[in-house]
């Protein structure tokens, strides 16, 4: 069944989506949507890369060629040119579309009647990346919407805001609960303003939010998430820390707060709703709910899922072992009953749900002359969950102070904001804790 | 007095960070002025809190029992005097 299918399934005057100039409704949409497949006959069958302008281009380009186009490879607004050139080199694209929609509109065509399709698109979705080009991961609607809720007494009350990029895993499950879910949607124009986005969320009546820690932690910040009358909050992306969720729990006595274990590669691996931060170390024992598995091994926590996940694309690389568990990459320890997440394996920092690997920071530092050694690793802080700091030993007779300097220019001529080392500490040798990740010249 | 010293440092790191941000501050800094109006994004205000904590040696956000996420500057300001104790020793203003 496509997206457009479900759709069509719901009463056509439900309220669905929330651009900021009122509601469009379940008909509205399909309306859209067919008239953009009417617009684009020649795409059907075909490898799309879908580039959209805003949520709503890519809300509709998405209800549009799920079912119809074979493959779609979705980007992100701020994805470089550069970005895009490497995944097309692994992921065959026949076209490049367009999704301004608003030439369609004259066309009449009817909302009613079910769509008969063969067509099981691919989802190409981009993973957060740790080292530089993202990972292509293809899914299809069923393995992205397995774990929707779809009991539509509960959901035709609510009304999600979108504070994720929707061309992202996590952006994706919140456009699935709500247009699979029977609840309508909220989009709003820039979600990089918490403070404005709450106040459009609280107009638009949203009560149902999922974002990450520091998301929800800047919403608290912002003193504007009180406009909100939230009923289901969840969380994803990065642990959540017991602090934010007794906030949370504590100003929204009535809500369901649940923090969701995902990733792009994995989907949703469990759920937690206990309000405590980690998850019971019985999760190990016998099947989750919605028959998922996991264990931990060597410190490392593995997820064996009940159906079929995503897979790489373009790469000779498989996202499970042979027997079906996938290594999350996630280092967890067992305090008392419960399993607390420590951090990545790979030593990747994770700053406010954005991935920082150590080694593309080293390696633009180690090049700043007067530097002996790096290391980079994560601090913890207590907004974005980490940051990025840098250990350097400095060559003999170098002035530290315009060395930090230095190093800071270099970083933010090459580096994202989040990646630039928000504190840089000057050593006489690196200690030995830190050895297996330095880079020496 | 620790409380004076950690107030200046506060007042002079958080000033900073604005300029790191391109933002000038005329004046005095308003204890009613929203943090992330202020020109600080969360992850210029996440480091902030950074480079308070090696500045004074605590971080007042770890040592609270129950979160507490300040809104204002007076807010942040209050966080960082109730800890005040905790200022090292060596720390001047």
């Amino acid at each position: 069944m496509s997206l457009l299918n479900y759709l069509l399934g719901r009463s056509g005057d439900e309220r669905l989506l929330w651009t900021g100039e009122g509601w469009k409704t379940v008909a509205d949409a399909c309306i859209i949507a067919r008239q953009i497949r009417a617009a684009h006959t020649d795409l059907e069958g075909a490898r799309v890369l879908l580039c959209p302008q805003n949520d709503v281009e890519m809300i509709f380009g998405l209800l549009a060629f799920d079912g119809f186009v074979d493959q779609m490879l979705l980007i992100a607004g701020n994805t470089t040119d550069d970005e895009i050139k490497q995944m097309r080199e692994r992921c065959t694209v026949d076209r490049v579309v367009d999704l301004s929609f608003s030439e369609f509109v004259d066309l009449t065509i009817e909302a009613d009647g079910e769509i008969d399709e063969v067509r099981n698109t691919k989802w190409i979705v981009p993973t957060s990346g740790t080292t530089g080009t993202p990972k292509l991961v293809a899914h299809t609607l069923d393995s992205l919407a397995f774990t929707v809720r779809r009991n539509q007494t509960v959901g035709s009350d609510l009304v999600w805001g979108m504070i994720y990029d929707v061309t992202r895993f996590a952006g994706i499950q919140v456009l699935l609960q709500a247009v699979i879910g029977s609840s309508g949607l909220a989009v709003v124009n820039d979600r990089q303003d918490v403070s404005t986005a709450a106040l459009q969320f609280s107009k638009a009546g949203v009560n149902a939010l999922s974002a990450t820690p520091t998301m929800w932690r800047k919403l608290v910040m912002s003193g504007v998430i009180d406009a909100l009358d939230l009923r289901i909050i969840t969380m994803g992306g990065e642990p959540a820390d017991q602090k934010i969720l007794d906030e949370l729990i504590g100003r929204f006595p009535k809500a369901k707060v649940t923090a969701i274990y995902a990733s792009t590669e994995a989907g949703v691996g469990f759920s937690v709703s206990d309000g405590l931060a980690g998850f019971p170390s019985d999760y190990e024992k016998g099947k989750l709910r919605g028959g998922n598995q996991l264990r931990v091994l060597d410190g490392k926590l593995l997820l064996r899922k009940v159906t079929e996940g995503g897979t790489y694309v373009g790469i000779d690389e498989s996202i499970t072992d042979t027997k079906g568990w996938i290594d999350t990459g996630d280092l967890v320890e067992k305090r008392g009953e419960r399993y607390h997440f420590l951090g990545r394996a790979s030593g990747a920092i994770n700053v406010g749900g954005q991935k920082v690997h150590p080694t593309e920071v080293e390696r633009i530092i180690d090049k700043v002359p007067g530097v002996s050694m790096v290391v980079v690793s994560g601090r913890r802080n207590p907004i974005m969950g980490s940051l990025v700091e840098a250990h350097v030993v400095a060559l003999k007779g170098v002035q530290t102070d315009k060395l930090k300097e230095h190093i800071l220019q270099a970083c933010r001529v090459h580096l994202a904001g989040y990646k630039v080392p928000a504190s840089i500490k000057f050593l006489d040798d690196i200690p030995t804790t830190l050895a297996g990740k330095i880079k020496r010249k | 007095m620790k409380s004076e010293i950690v107030k200046k440092i506060v007042e002079r790191e958080f000033l900073g960070a604005l300029a790191q941000s391109g933002v000038d501050v005329e004046g005095e800094i308003s204890a009613e002025i929203r943090l992330l109006d202020s020109g600080l994004d969360s992850l210029g205000f996440a480091i902030l809190v950074t480079t308070l904590e090696d500045r004074l040696g605590y971080d007042p956000f770890t040592l609270m029992e129950e979160a507490v996420y300040p809104q204002t500057y007076g807010e942040f300001m209050n966080i960082y005097l109730k800890f005040s104790d905790h200022l090292s020793a060596d720390v001047t203003a």
